[in-house]
């Protein structure tokens, strides 16, 4: 097993994480680019082109796109987050220069089709709907836009129908022109093909990228604040989140363990109050999501209305313990084991392996070695978790709330709560 | 080439199914019993859900807590789940680590005795999923199915069970007495996959589960597919919509043929029914078909979601394509459906956690050990013939039709509209 990375003479990089004991290979593209790097007007144009990709280029209509890679029984997917998009395949190994050939196309030479275009914005509006239909996303599209306000960062992925109504052909390939250039894409395979190989198919493909913009996006400016959004739900859906940290920041893995800590998986405090001791809801749990220059740490909990009232005193009884008591050594132990493992686990699936490396490369520009990784969650201590608990809590709380919310106390009891 | 996996008998007479492979640094290990929703008395329904969500609350040895600290000191990763034909206890972890998990989990599946507080506690959160799940109108829409395709019958039941039952209609001594009767030796099935002790692993299982009862094999009372239509009207503002078709089981001889069906019906964005009603007509955001067998039945569905002014022409070419899949497909949708199964059957065999469960699934349903290879073979064999026969088989059976969301004014053909135009 072998990790390799390259970075080609137009500035994009290459990275292989060779596994020759499977039989597949996980292949595709990162982009350094997402919903931030949109202005407002034009909300949900990166997760408008990364639809659009597929619907063809001068040599291959859409059903050609998917129908070339789903006839050699590959999967084919891709996602927009707020600041990477990504396309990938799984493949056998034989089949790896195909996806290239394909995935190479689709970003190079899209032509977007006008009844591709009018279809496609039916499909998003139709996914839009879907996302409203769904509380437990509605409430973190809710959450980020309340804790950055009037920023492409706090705006949904998927825009809204009437931005996606209108968006201009002109706008899309404006988008692709401006990020999809060398030096923000990554290729990044994992499974059974050699680096070499890897190489020369992105010099062979690769060749027709447009040049780079150095096109920044805006700081983010995390607000906080809250938003109540009645709805006639079973349940209440409740986020409560601070400012975090960004991926940079030497002290990243406190935050990651804090939120393990308080609130990631079964053996978490939040799970152990919350659900085992207190029986209030099925769902609870603690996230911290870094960005390239901040970062969030969000609560999900959901509850019905007869539950509410306990639920807070719960949920800020537990962060103010772990912002006034040090954590004891062997909570912190366990909480490193849990993460240590899910990252050995993760390295079971070529694609979580492929992704992996692709966002490392983008965030530090090298690859990632699993050993180096696996020393910093060793090296953050007690006294870590202590301060980053007080850092981060002591932001103001960003508070999103969906369903029937009689019962909901106010934001001002909340902030005292959590200063008491 | 995939390892060979074997089986080893334990002395009390559970099989031990093993795909043991030094390549890899993890192991997956599963208990499954063969009892779950469909198995349950209609006052008793939830007990099977209800006693595996216990399961970490608590063993003769164990505390709750003990459970959590001591897997977590490994890192591992546990769980369980209820279906309607089985409940499943695993665990993730590491190598080195695989003596404490299997210490640990096997514990957990077999002494399940928590105390009385624990379970009066539990009733919330799963009063909690229960409403989640009342407010998703896509879980709504699929318990409507199989209520409507068998009704009055376990397998029509949901796996949660009614508010009454878990709030207070199935007791700590239901509850242990369900767990006497049901947790034996006849119903259970363990699987391991990848890199651990087998020497270790065996003589620990032989002592653990030398008690265990032989216990009779749990039994439903199916009585068959009977089909029918639903809508239900919310205020969301898409309509979760469903087709569904009486289907084979799991060993009947169409099986394979059904799956392969479904797949160049609705399996893939190549798929008919997403080029048709996605790609041409951005109808929807979602669509597709999937063959979803049982012992002994099976159903097939057909849908997606689409907001009120396109739910009702999205229907309408459903039902045309279903009717011209019920001629059959070409041989390119056969091969490109093989060839997807194919590939997905490998890439599914490197997680260790698919290759776990495959071996416990083909073994209770087939009695069959496979490799991922001599399963692929089973699809090779398929015929445009088999596809024809499997066709016939599920679009001759009565319709189940299932809407939720925004229905009133959606204008949504009819069942005997639907049922007239599927069979004109």
């Amino acid at each position: 097993m072998t990790l390799q990375s390259t970075k080609l003479s137009n500035g994009l990089r290459v990275v292989t994480d060779t596994v020759d004991t499977v039989e597949s290979v996980a292949v595709g593209i990162w982009c350094d680019v997402g919903t931030r790097h949109e202005d407002l007007a034009h909300n949900g144009v990166a997760h408008m082109v990364e639809h659009m990709l597929f619907n063809g280029t001068p040599t291959r209509t859409s059903k050609d796109i998917v129908g070339q890679i789903e006839s050699v029984g590959g999967q084919m997917n891709a996602y927009t987050s707020r600041e990477i998009t990504a396309y990938y395949v799984h493949l056998l190994k034989e089949d790896v220069a195909l996806a290239l050939d394909v995935l190479s196309d689709m970003v190079q030479r899209p032509i977007f089709p006008d009844v591709d275009l009018e279809k496609e914005r039916s499909v998003i509006v139709q996914e839009i709907g879907m996302t409203h239909d769904t509380p437990d996303d509605l409430v973190f599209d809710l959450y980020q836009e309340t804790a950055y306000p009037q920023q492409a960062l706090g705006a949904p992925i998927l825009g809204t129908a009437s931005i996606v109504e209108g968006m201009e052909k002109q706008t899309l390939f404006d988008y692709v022109r401006r990020f999809y250039t060398p030096q923000k894409l990554v290729i990044s395979a994992a499974g059974n093909v050699s680096h070499d190989q890897m190489v020369a198919l992105a010099e062979k493909f690769f060749s027709d990228l447009p040049q780079d913009s150095a096109e920044k996006y805006k700081t983010a400016s995390y607000q906080g604040g809250e938003i109540r959004n009645e709805k006639n739900l079973e349940q209440n859906h409740i986020v409560l989140g601070f400012q975090g940290i960004e991926k940079k920041d030497p002290k990243y893995y406190a935050a990651v363990l804090l939120s393990t800590i308080l609130g990631g998986g079964m053996s978490s405090r939040l799970f152990q109050e919350v659900r085992e001791r207190h029986g209030l809801v099925y769902s609870v749990y603690s996230s911290h999501t870094g960005y390239h220059d901040d970062g969030q740490f969000e609560i999900y909990a959901g509850t019905g209305p007869d539950n509410l009232p306990q639920l807070i005193p719960v949920v800020c009884d537990e962060i103010q313990k772990i912002v006034q008591q040090h954590v004891p050594e062997e909570e912190l132990a366990r909480a490193k084991a849990q993460i240590r493992a899910g990252i050995l686990m993760g390295r079971e699936s070529m694609l979580s392996r492929a992704n992996r490396q692709a966002k490392y490369m983008i965030n530090f520009d090298q690859d990632l070695n699993i050993q180096t990784l696996l020393d910093q969650i060793e090296a953050v201590s007690v006294d870590d978790i202590a301060a980053m608990a007080q850092r981060i809590f002591s932001t103001r709380p960003t508070l999103a709330a969906l369903g029937p919310l009689q019962n909901l106390e106010s934001y001002e009891d909340i902030q005292t709560r959590l200063a008491a | 080439m995939s390892l060979q996996p074997t089986m080893y008998e334990l002395s009390c007479g559970v099989p031990l199914l093993e795909a043991h492979d030094p390549n890899r640094h993890t192991a997956f290990i599963l208990f499954m019993y063969g009892i779950g929703a469909r198995h349950e008395e209609p006052k008793e329904n939830g007990i099977s859900h209800f006693l595996e969500h216990l399961a970490f609350k608590g063993t003769d040895v164990r505390t709750a807590l003990d459970i959590k600290t001591q897997f977590a000191v490994i890192g591992a990763k546990y769980n369980a789940f209820t279906t309607h034909e089985g409940t499943a206890y695993f665990v993730d972890a590491l190598g080195e680590d695989i003596p404490e998990a299997l210490d640990i989990l096997s514990d957990i599946a077999l002494n399940i005795s928590p105390p009385e507080h624990e379970i009066d506690t539990e009733r919330g959160p799963i009063i909690q999923e229960l409403k989640g799940n009342l407010d998703d109108s896509d879980r709504v829409m699929k318990e409507t199915v199989r209520k409507l395709a068998f009704p009055n019958q376990g397998l029509g039941q949901t796996i949660i069970g009614p508010l009454e039952n878990i709030k207070s209609g199935i007791s700590r001594e239901d509850l242990l007495l369900f767990r006497d009767e049901n947790y034996t030796a006849s119903n259970l099935q363990i699987a391991i996959a990848g890199n651990y002790d087998q020497d270790h692993v065996h003589q620990t299982l032989n002592k653990k589960l030398r008690n265990l009862k032989k216990g009779i094999k749990a039994e439903d009372n199916f009585t068959g597919y009977v089909g029918g239509d639903q809508r239900i009207q919310s205020s969301d503002e898409h309509v979760h919509f469903t087709l569904a078709f009486n289907a084979p089981a799991i060993g009947h001889p169409l099986s394979e043929a059904t799956l392969l069906l479904s797949s160049a019906l609705g399996g893939g964005m190549d798929s008919r029914l997403f080029q048709e009603i996605r790609e041409k007509r951005g109808l929807v955001y979602s669509v597709g078909a999937r063959h979803i067998p049982f012992s002994g039945t099976g159903i097939f569905i057909a849908g997606g979601a689409a907001d009120s002014d396109n739910v009702a022409q999205a229907n309408l070419i459903l039902i045309e394509e279903l009717k011209k899949a019920a001629e059959g497909i070409t041989q390119t949708e056969l091969d490109i459906a093989k060839r997807k199964n194919k590939v997905g059957t490998l890439r599914a065999s490197e997680s260790l956690e698919n290759q776990a469960f495959a071996l416990e699934y083909i073994m209770r349903n087939r009695g069959e050990l496979v490799t991922p290879e001599s399963d692929i073979k089973r699809y090779e064999a398929v015929t445009l013939e088999d596809i024809r026969k499997a066709a016939n088989f599920v679009f001759s059976s009565t319709p189940t039709f299932v809407a939720v969301g925004p229905v009133e004014d959606s204008g949504l053909p009819s069942y005997d509209v639907i049922c007239n135009k599927l069979t004109l």
